[in-house]
């Protein structure tokens, strides 16, 4: 009995001080309050801006350069607005059939650069048999454009590149410009 | 004879001491009693001061971009000019901004103090330095919008609309 008094004093006590202080607390952050009121505005302007559309590259053109037994041909295109870099495509055209392959992506250039030297070492990877060569087998190179991570354009048209062939050795010595197709 | 009833000393007493006090009571009341009158002295009319900006194209109008494509970045020029009445009101200042929903997270803008981008002190969701613009100034604050080179393709050829968010805060006397 006499703890349990003892007891309820100490609550009224510890209640008296709580409260105590939270006044105290509140005596010192009303002021705080008033004086750190301040004017405040807000204004604006609204401008605005089209999400671009990235185009598929155009004017594909081929010069070649052939010396001895080793041939190369150089890609160009136009530039296009927006792009953070071009995918250069290759794809294998079977002969007599004409049946064109899967493309495969051989370079990804910086959007500085509007052009791709193919080089003869690099299509004879390509073909499953050099001799395919002999009877009407080509390459056709594509272009795409690439804005960011997720911005692709449509592929450029397609532009022939024709490879000869020397027997002896038997490999790719030349390219020329098939024209687009 | 028969002797009247009286009441008894008590309640004699008791109301001998009301008696008194209602009579004392009434004669504070009387004596406070005064003349009362109130006079009203005109003033000249007095105006309340003001204090406020104004934000503009620095070039005179919105400038007209080009189409946006990710990682390009677009830029503007805005003025912000202070107005007060008071001479010892000050302003300081933060630019934000906010874009149609389908480009939120896919933009980021940036505002520095001055006219070119990236030289002067940053004020994007920042307040300008303690050098507050007094009135009748102008501060010219440069702001760029980036598209993120993780922007969704859908974003193509859909427009955005920027706006310029600049909130003046008055610095204290």
């Amino acid at each position: 009995m006499t703890d349990q008094l003892a007891n309820n004093g100490r609550s009224q006590v510890q209640v008296c001080c709580i409260a105590l202080a939270a006044s105290l607390v509140l005596a010192m952050l009303i002021p705080i309050g008033v004086a750190q009121a301040r004017w405040q505005d807000t204004k604006s302007l609204g401008v605005s801006v089209q999400g671009g559309t990235l185009t598929a590259p155009s004017g594909l053109s081929c010069t070649t350069d052939n010396v001895l037994l080793a041939g190369s041909a150089k890609i160009s295109w136009n530039a296009v607005p927006g792009v953070t870099s071009y995918r250069v495509y290759l794809r294998t055209v079977a002969p007599i059939t004409g049946t064109e392959g899967a493309r495969t992506l051989v370079a990804e250039v910086p959007s500085t650069t509007t052009s791709y030297e193919l080089g003869t070492s690099l299509l004879t990877g390509l073909l499953s048999s050099v001799l395919s060569t002999l009877v009407g087998g080509h390459f056709r190179i594509s272009i795409e454009a690439v804005s960011g991570n997720n911005w692709v354009s449509a592929e450029s048209a397609k532009y022939r590149i024709n490879p000869t062939i020397s027997v002896i050795p038997l490999s790719l010595t030349a390219l020329a410009c098939g024209g687009a197709v | 004879m028969q002797r009247g009833k009286r009441a008894p000393i008590r309640v004699r007493w008791l109301l001998l001491v009301c008696g008194c006090t209602a009579i004392l009571t009434a004669g504070q009341i009387g004596a406070q009693a005064r003349w009362q009158s109130t006079q009203t002295v005109q003033l000249s009319a007095v105006k309340t001061g003001s204090f406020d900006f104004g934000v503009a194209w620095a070039s005179g109008s919105a400038p007209s971009w080009a189409a946006i494509y990710p990682t390009q970045s677009r830029e503007a020029v805005i003025r912000i000019t202070a107005s007060s009445t008071a001479s010892h009101l000050r302003w300081r200042f933060s630019v934000s901004s906010n874009v149609n929903a389908s480009f939120q997270g896919h933009v980021t803008t940036q505002a520095w103090l001055g006219a070119t981008c990236g030289s002067g002190p940053n004020i994007y969701q920042v307040n300008s330095p303690s050098s507050a613009l007094a009135p009748g100034a102008a501060q010219d604050v440069c702001v760029r919008f980036t598209l993120n080179s993780t922007a969704p393709v859908s974003l193509s050829g859909v427009q955005m609309s920027p706006a310029i968010i600049v909130t003046g805060t008055q610095v204290a006397p």
